[in-house]
Order: structure tokens, then sequence, then C-alpha cells
């Protein structure tokens, strides 16, 4: 029987770590997600897993462990965040080369310095390319639910690829939500067992992991990684849709939408600001405005063709990041979006809008501005620049 | 090489001078071979254990070592001491020879062996 | 009790092949030979980043007929800590075949890897205590990229970014004494030998696969294409470096010092100095006082060595 539990955003993801059960789990703690660790480090003293949990030294050595233990043939994760996951970023690409199901649960937090323990996309999104596919969640639920789906997409045999699971820091991690929780038996059953593929403790069989590899090889290796990632498009979504057949909560879309089907203008945003939008969207509705909301939940691979027949029939866009672009035109949302909008005939002009940098508070009110804004823009096209929500000018 | 020169636990010289000599050699196919990325090793993990035995060092210099089995006492001083396992023994551990087809001549058996049995000569054939 | 019988140990299984792409007249090789040899159990092994890794594992060939992983350069200690752990996990799920169970876990790494880059994954992976043997092969640079001072480079050495010239002569510091360190982590086997004496390497081998716990073994390793030695002669010079205790043998288990091999007549240092190219800017007489410098550190690690011993020699009982 399901139960519906009130927790936060890292109590939910232990919980669904402790019903994945992993064989190995190697990680370190830091701010915002230091309790998922705590967490689960009482599962382990309480012996409610069966999991080898090793406290590494860093997160570097961290990601390297999981590397090592997953290259062994069994369930591997870890949690990081912000400076940690920077810290492994050599590691990340590693693990993605040698196509390992690893599963990361990142709290999303702004990237030092100067320091920050608060909010933002900077750390995921410093890293899109290391070869993770990567998934945002909106909420300890989502947290929970595409934690436990994570498994499943990481170790498809079409993908092999391994998977981020962003939860933002603080604002999820740390705010207490009302949490719909599986069986034990049931999410063991979704799971299944795990089947060891070249595995370095098969010892009839020696494997040579990271032989170095010539320019006669190297390209289509990468080429096959590639494909590999690039599968977690549609395996998302046949995950998605036998997790919904246990849960009733429905995982088919790698997006979540709100009022497209007649709207002229529309904010796109990822993770919890969804939540906020969503409100100031219905009420605005109300008043016959036509607007609208989408929220990718997959970044990596970029859900492009799903995301251009979302929005390809609107008049403007504003894309809401929550990173700095750092001397690039557009933030990293709105780039994944303008470049999947470029060669279509017919295309909706897009507005990038910076918001929530190290938790800096977007309010109702900033997005009614954006939609007010998007609107005028109809009557008047406005001018091409980047701005920003709630910064003191 | 005939069979009575197995006996008595007498070193012999059965070193290896071709590829088509090494045991391990057989059966395995060479892997330098354009493949499509469709096909090719996920993450470039090799599968076929050892196969760096079908690829040839032996050529690196122009000495060649020799094996003399009349001097080998059998002391087994140089098989520790070779990098490219290139001293070959039999089951007993005695003495049979050296692979010729990737020994580099780096010496260190030369200098190990206390009879000189192993010696390398040049180009010409002359003892160096 | 150890039996050092060669013609046993040459029956060991082949994890080696030939084929591999070191120079000729490297110590790495043999040293892993040697090492090897003094087991039957199953191997799997973690390399760091450097010659090793690169002459062995060269796509689409391996050396490697034991279950082998290369990532990166830091972090040997910690991907063997990673299988570790995956192996206790499945043993203790029963997954794991009476062979399986019996696996050995080695890292190895040279001293770029180890001494400096990798450090913090090995004194991390040995605090936790993992059952693994780290072996260091100390060819005293970072060769693989053309000879860069490390933290195990010796005081007056030159390399590529310890030049010699009219400002600086060489390396301007004593190297590290990794073994130390390892010691002072008071992990059950710590061990400091040479390919150039295999029955103390292999005897050191064998207790440290045996340890119940992390094992080190910290070894020297010619390098003659960047040391510019004579090859052939390459573990005879290895050999000077121990006979002038510039490179002692050693080993210390559960925290008790004990000096493996005494040389009969401890050879004044520039012995192990005078047949190395890269310490030829030594020999000149304007440079003794590096000479001089570096007898005295030698001297004075010697020294404290065998004070150790002494203090912490087990009772007779």
């Amino acid at each position: 029987m399901s139960k519906k539990l009130f927790l936060n955003g890292a109590d939910a993801v232990a919980e669904a770590m402790r019903q994945i059960n992993p064989d190995v789990v190697a990680a370190y703690p830091i701010t915002p997600t230091t309790h998922i660790v705590e967490k689960f480090s009482k599962f382990v003293a309480d012996g409610k897993v069966k999991t080898e949990f090793v406290t590494v030294e860093s997160e570097h050595s961290a990601m390297s462990a999981c590397i090592g233990a997953s290259a062994s043939g069994g369930r591997v994760m870890t949690a990081t965040a912000s400076q940690g996951l920077i810290y492994m970023a050599e590691a990340l690409f590693c693990a993605s080369g040698f196509r390992l199901p690893i599963v990361l649960i990142n709290g999303n937090r702004a990237l030092s310095s100067p320091l920050s323990i608060h909010t933002d996309h900077s750390d995921s999104m410093a890293i899109r390319d290391s070869g993770f596919v990567q998934v945002y969640a909106k909420n300890a639920q989502e947290a929970y639910d595409l934690t436990i789906q994570a498994i499943r997409i990481a170790e498809h045999k079409d993908v092999r690829t391994p998977v981020m699971v962003c939860i933002e820091g603080f604002q999820n991690t740390h705010t207490l939500d009302s949490v719909v929780v599986e069986d034990d038996e049931v999410v063991k059953k979704f799971l299944g067992e795990f089947e060891p593929v070249d595995s370095l403790l098969d010892i009839d069989n020696p494997v040579t992991y990271g032989a170095a590899v010539k320019p006669d090889f190297f390209f289509e290796i990468k080429r096959q990684q590639l494909e590999g990632i690039n599968c977690a498009y549609d395996v998302m979504k046949s995950v998605g849709e036998e997790f919904e057949k246990i849960t009733g909560r429905d995982y088919s879309k790698v997006y979540e939408e709100y009022g497209l089907e007649d709207a002229d203008v529309a904010i796109v945003l990822m993770s919890s600001s969804y939540s906020t939008a969503l409100g100031v969207t219905e009420n605005m509705r109300e008043s016959g405005k036509k607007i609208g909301l989408l929220r990718p939940k997959l970044f990596r691979p970029f859900p492009d063709t799903e995301i251009v027949e979302k929005l390809k029939g609107l008049k403007a866009v504003a894309v809401l990041d929550r990173s700095m672009p750092q001397g690039a035109k557009y933030g990293p949302l709105c780039t994944e979006i303008v470049t999947a909008l470029f060669n279509v005939g017919k295309r909706p002009k897009v507005y990038n809008f910076i918001h929530g940098i190290g938790s800096r508070e977007t309010y109702p009110s900033h997005y009614d501005e954006v939609f007010e804004f998007l609107l005028s823009s109809l009557d008047e096209v406005k001018e091409d620049k980047l701005r920003f929500l709630n910064l003191n000018e | 090489m005939t069979e009575d020169k197995k006996t008595n636990n007498k070193p012999y010289d059965a070193s290896y001078q071709s590829m088509d000599d090494i045991p391990q050699a057989k059966g395995k196919k060479d892997p330098f071979v354009t493949k499509s990325w469709r096909e090719i090793d996920r993450a470039g993990i090799i599968k076929d254990g050892g196969n760096s035995i079908l690829y040839k060092t032996g050529n690196w210099t122009n000495k060649k070592l020799n094996f003399d089995p009349e001097k080998c006492i059998n002391c087994n001083l140089c098989w520790p001491v070779c990098p490219d396992n290139c001293i070959l023994v039999d089951k007993d551990g005695n003495m049979k020879g050296v692979d010729l087809e990737h020994c580099k001549d780096c010496g260190f058996c030369v200098e190990a062996c206390p009879t000189k049995c192993l010696f390398f000569t040049d180009e010409k054939n002359k003892e160096i | 009790m150890f039996n050092a019988n060669l013609k046993k140990l040459s029956q060991c299984p082949t994890r080696l092949e030939a084929g591999h792409r070191l120079c000729p007249g490297c110590g790495i090789s043999v040293i892993m030979r040697q090492i090897m040899s003094v087991t039957d159990n199953p191997l799997v092994i973690s390399n760091a980043t450097g010659c090793f890794e690169i002459c062995t594992g060269a796509y689409p060939y391996t050396a490697w007929n034991v279950p082998w992983i290369h990532s990166l350069f830091g972090n040997a200690a910690s991907v063997i800590a990673g299988v570790e752990a995956m192996h206790k996990s499945l043993e203790k799920q029963g997954k794991l075949s009476g062979d399986q169970k019996k696996t050995l876990f080695m890292a190895v790494g040279g001293d770029g890897g180890t001494y400096d880059i990798g450090l913090q994954a090995l004194s991390g992976a040995a605090e936790r205590g993992h059952k693994f043997v780290y072996v260091c092969f100390d060819n005293e640079g970072y060769m693989n990229t053309g000879y860069q001072r490390s933290g195990a480079t010796p005081y007056g050495a030159f390399t590529t970014t310890s030049q010699v010239g009219e400002a600086h002569t060489g390396k301007e510091q004593f190297r590290k004494d990794l073994t130390m360190i390892m010691a002072a982590h008071n992990i059950p086997y710590v061990a400091q030998s040479s390919p150039s004496n295999h029955f103390d390497l292999m005897k050191k081998a064998d207790k440290a696969f045996k340890a119940d716990g992390p094992a080190f073994i910290n070894c020297l390793s010619v390098c003659p294409t960047s040391w510019k030695t004579d090859t052939q002669t390459g573990l005879k010079i290895t050999q000077t470096a121990v006979d002038t205790c510039f490179w002692p043998l050693y080993e210390v288990e559960n925290g008790v010092f004990k000096i493996t091999y005494m040389p009969k007549e401890k050879l004044p240092i520039i012995a192990w100095l005078e047949n190395q190219g890269r310490f030829k800017h030594l020999l000149k007489p304007e440079n003794q006082h590096i000479i001089d410098a570096l007898q005295k550190e030698v001297d004075t690690r010697w020294q404290k060595l065998i004070k150790l011993e002494e203090a912490t020699a087990e009772d007779d009982k």
C-alpha cells in the first residue's frame, strides 16, 4: 500500500534510495544534500539496506569509487551538489564514457565564488555536457519518483548512461511537502534485478576498462556513447508509462505544460519555479489572457522535437533561466530552446530572463510582469537582450 | 625441437621464433580492424584479455638475444627480471628458451645470468 | 612462511602478457611481474594514468589477462575502493562464486599518481581500511609526459620542470618519504622494496596480499629513458640505490619497523648519482655542495630508520 508522508526533498530521495537498496553508495556530504547521506547512513546502521556505504574523503573519490563499483556489476548511487559536483567533474565524464548506470542526486546550489549555499542551476548547467542524462524535479514527490525511474533509465540496454536527478537545494531539499511513497515490494518489482554486464568481478572473462584509444577508433566509441544518451529520450517516456501504471502518477511525458493549447505567449522554465508560475498562470487565464506554461523535466538529452511541437504555434515565449550565461548570449535553457526553434519555418520570438540566482526570490508579481511583457511584445517587438528578474539594477 | 631434448630436466631451446610458435597467440584475432560505430566495443572495453601477444615488440632493436642451453644451469635467475615475459619455462620450471617475437633486448637477463648462456648478437651475428 | 622457489613461482598464471609498449629496460613490469607471481588468486587491478597504463592498455590491444580498470590520474585507490566495496556487498548477498570470493585487489600507480595527485585518494582508502594492495613504482618523476619533477624526484636532479641553468641547479627540495607517510596511517603492512632484490620484493608482496587490511609497497623503478642510464645495467643501478641507503629496504608490519636488507658496505651517494645522465651536472666541482646536502639527508633518514627499528622492536619474550 502506498503511504502519504510529510517529507522534505532530501528525506524523499533518501526514502527512494532505501527502496532501491543499491549495492554500493559512495558519497561525501555537502550542503544541501548532506541530509540525504545522513539519512541513508542511518538506514545502513539500522540494517534496513544491504548497501555497502563507502564514506569517501572527497567528491572526486566518491564518483571514482562509484565508477569502480559500477564497473564491478551492481547498483550504485551517490548524492552531491555545487562544489562537489564540479570537484568530481572529470570523473563524471569518465563515468559516462565508461557507460556505467550510476544514479547521482544533485541538489542544485550556486557555484562559488563568492560562496553561496543557496539555490540556482549553475552547478548542473556547468557540466550539462558531461554525458549524464539530466532530469529536473519540481518538488519532493517528483524527486522521489524520478530517482526510482532513473535506475531503470540508466540500466536500459539501449541507454547504459549515468543519470543525474536534479532537485533544488533548500527550496526542495529542506522544505516539507506531502509525498506519496510507494510500497517497498512495488518499487522492488518495478526495478527488477540488476544484470551485470562486463563486470570487473567476472574473473573468467577479464575485461580491460580504459585503454588508451587512438584516433582510429575514438570517434566511433564516442558516437556510440551519443546514441546511448539520445535513447534516454524514448526510454524515459516508456519507463514513465510503466511507472504510471503502478502509481497512477503520469510520467509519460518528459515535460509538463499548462494552457498551451490556446496560448499566444508562454513562459518556459524548470524545477520549482513552475509551481509559483502555475498559480499566476491560472489566475491570469481566468481573466481571459491567452498564456501558457511549459516545464521541461528532461534537459539532457534535450527533448527538442516535443518542445518545438509545443512552442512553434506561439507568438512569443519567455525562457526563464536559473543560471548566469557567463558571456553567452542567452542562458543554457534559452540557448536550447532557440536552437531547437531555429530551423522551424514560423516560430515565436524568444526573450530570455535570468531569475532566482543564489535563491533570489521570484515572486508571483514577477511572473505577472513577464506575462504582461510578453503580451505587450505582440504589439511591439521588444529589444533582443538579456533581462533579469528581481535584480537591483 | 624433439621430445628427447625434454628429458632429465635439461634446458633446451624451444624459443619462439615467430608468432606461430606462441600458444597464447593461437586462436586470437587481430583486433586492429576498422569497425562501424554500431559494432565497436562499448566504452572501448577490451574483452579479449592478453591480445597484446599479437603485437610484435621483438623488432624494436637490431640486437638479438641468444640462448645456449648447453651453458644453462636452470638457476631461474633470468625469469623474475624479464619485463616482457620472454623467458620461457616449462611446467617443471626448467628453462626452455626465449620469446624472440617480443624480446626488447633490454639485457636484464643477460646481466642476471651467472653462466652467460644468454647473450646478444648484432645483425652480422657477431656477439656483442 | 613464504616459499621463494623460483621454479614453483614461474608456474603462476600470466597476468601481464608480452606485447606491451613499455620502454626496454623499464623497471615497472619487472616489479609487477614479481609481485603478481606470489599468488594464484584472482586479481582485479586499478591503474592510475601514466606510463604503465598507457603501455599495457593500448586499445584495441590489452596486455592484461585479469580484470583491469584505468580511469583517471589521481583516483586509482578510490576506484579499487569501489570495486572492493562492491565485492563485499555482493559477497554478503551470496552472489559470488567460490573463486570470486578469493579475489585480491590491487591499485597501482607511479610516483606521479601516488605521491602527488593520487595521495588523497590513497590516504582515504587506507584510512577506511579497504582490503587492497597499493603498489607504487617510483621512478622519481612524471615520466610519461617526458620527465617533470614530482614529489619523489631526488634533490638536485635535472627534470624538465627543474632544469639546470644559470640561476638554478635542478630540483631544490628533498623528496617526500611516502613510505613513512603510509606507515603513519597505521595500516597492517607497509614496505619499501626493489626489483633488484626479487626475493625481498616477492616476500613482501606475499605479506601484503595476506594483510588483513590495506597494504602499501613502494618500489624503486629504473627509467633508462629519463634517468639517462644504460639499459642493461638498470637493475644493478637500482641495487646501488639500495646499497647507498638512498632507498633502504624495510617493512612496517603492524607498526613494527624492520630493515630487511643491510648493505654489507654502505656506499657513498655518489655511487648512485654517477651512472645517471640526469645527475651529471652534479659531478661538476661547483655543485659538490648539492651532493653533500643529499648525502647528509640520506644519512639522516637512514639513521632515523635504524632508530625506528630499535624503538618499535617487539620484546623477545
